[in-house]
């Protein structure tokens, strides 16, 4: 299993240039911009779930993805060298932001706030994961192709949704109300719910994504 | 002589195509070449066998043991060349090994650094820099350095130069020299077969129609050449196909020793393997 995890990352390294130019983009605005700390924690999964979906995309141009099944390997390992590889790529950004994050209150000679350095990075974190927790069983299903193509949909469907709520907050007419008590219920637990969401969602896509692994045929 | 692949009633069916019960024995320290045209099911027999495809019934043995039920301990004595795939064509060498070397148990660097040599592969270049020839050598060098007992070959020689076909055909005869190990290969270049392989099984719309060995092939069958008046004095089981050409009639028989016997007029050639399945696949009945 560990052979297909330094797989995907050598398959990435070989295109490092792309991703390296983009990082340092996202770390120079998280540096300059006022609100370049948040938006690097936006940004920083968004590039992880991007290289995670990019790995299938490898695989199956080069067919590998026909090639690993003819190795000593059971498909049950293959799916959790996937699901570790891209855990480990999420893991890897929460560590980046929080390092980043405090080199810039040293420079700046802030305040620390634990909450907005430990947490706030996370509730992003947490998104991506349920995002790959429904993208990948997709990609199993479907193929990376297909899988791309319904990602798209699914971040224009989540993105809509995201603007309707925010929009419908602001409405005069109050149809959401934030002073409300569900409003606030959602504002003091609403991290931990996520939180427990996200979990259960990369559990039951974990089975999901065996199940149709387990019946694929390349 | 024992067998190191055994395939019984394997069947699987797609929606258009079915692999229809095939039965095909690899007895140990033997060349097996798969013939058939584009379609015919040679790589869905393949999968099958490596399990890359579930079958619908049968059953496959490999080393002694069933491939469903040990499936991860068997795939470590076999070696694969799979037509196109293979690793990113953006990796070097020196990536592969470090892939490789996790994913077989008994990966055997110093042999893998022999065949490099040998082949004259550098292990810095990327892929996609390599020419086909190169590109299948590093393939059948990655097939052959966990020391498999079986090699199972899709196509290795197609779209080769004769020179490069030559090579890995050298390859292939130096590993067959241990009595214990064996090769399927399929390939639709039939005369690299001719070369290689002792046993030659022919699959058709997804039947087996024959595993024979070369000898038989070339003692059984034969190609006569005769007239209209000459053709209707054979018996139907005589005969496997005809071709009808403007002045004289070709005839595809698999008893030949009969036929020169019972006809001793009649002009009989030698056929080759292309022939024999061109007559399978286009003569008439």
């Amino acid at each position: 299993m560990i052979g297909l995890i330094i797989k995907d990352v050598l398959n990435l390294n070989s295109n490092k240039r792309i991703f390296i130019s983009l990082l340092i983009m996202f770390i120079f605005l998280g540096f300059f911009d006022q609100q370049g700390a948040s938006l690097l924690s936006i940004y920083l999964p968004i590039l992880c779930l991007m290289l995670a979906i990019s790995t299938f995309s490898y695989d199956e141009y080069s067919k590998w993805d026909r090639y690993v099944l003819a190795l000593p390997l059971d498909r049950k390992s293959i799916v959790v060298a996937r699901y570790l590889f891209s855990m480990s790529l999420l893991v890897l950004s929460y560590i980046l932001i929080i390092v980043l994050k405090l080199t810039r209150i040293l420079l700046n000679k802030s305040n620390i706030d634990l909450y907005t350095i430990l947490f706030e990075p996370l509730i992003t974190i947490f998104i991506i994961v349920i995002f790959l927790a429904i993208i990948l069983p997709i990609i199993y299903k479907f193929g990376a192709e297909k899988g791309r193509m319904i990602m798209i949909l699914v971040s224009v469907i989540i993105g809509s949704g995201g603007f309707i709520v925010n929009s419908l907050i602001d409405d005069p007419n109050k149809i959401i109300d934030i002073t409300s008590g569900s409003m606030l219920f959602l504002q003091t637990y609403g991290f931990y719910i996520l939180a427990i969401v996200s979990v259960i969602f990369f559990f039951v896509s974990y089975r999901l994504s065996l199940m149709f692994y387990a019946h694929k045929e390349l | 002589m024992s067998e190191i692949l055994s395939i019984k009633q394997l069947t699987k069916t797609y929606p258009n195509f079915t692999l229809n019960k095939i039965n095909l024995d690899i007895p140990n320290g033997t060349v097996v070449g798969l013939i058939g045209e584009n379609g015919a099911g040679k790589t869905t027999l393949i999968k099958s066998i490596l399990n890359i495809t579930k079958f619908d019934s049968g059953s496959i043995s490999i080393f002694g043991n069933d491939l469903v039920l040990y499936e991860k301990i068997i795939k470590n004595d076999i070696g694969v060349v799979l037509d196109d795939a293979f690793f990113a064509d953006t990796l070097k060498i020196k990536d592969i090994i470090k892939i490789v070397k996790h994913l077989y148990k008994n990966w055997n660097q110093i042999k893998f650094d022999n065949y490099l040599t040998q082949f004259n592969l550098p292990k810095d270049q990327v892929i996609k820099t390599f020419s086909k020839g190169m590109k299948k050598k590093l393939e059948i060098a990655v097939a052959l350095s966990h020391d498999p007992k079986l090699l199972i070959l899709d196509e290795p020689t197609s779209g080769l130069d004769p020179i490069a076909r030559n090579e890995i055909l050298e390859i292939l005869r130096a590993f067959i020299q241990d009595e214990q190990h064996a090769i399927l290969i399929s390939s639709h270049i039939t005369t690299d077969l001719e070369h290689i392989a002792d046993y030659i099984s022919f699959i058709n719309n997804g039947n087996l129609i024959f595993t024979k060995t070369q000898d038989e092939l070339l003692g059984d069958y034969g190609i006569i050449k005769c007239n209209e008046i000459e053709f209707k004095q054979l018996a139907k089981n005589e005969y496997i196909a005809y071709r009808k050409n403007t002045y004289n009639i070709e005839i595809l028989t698999n008893v030949r020793p009969l036929i020169s016997k019972k006809y001793p007029r009649l002009l009989i050639e030698r056929p080759t393997i292309e022939d024999i399945m061109m007559f399978y696949i286009k003569g008439d009945k």
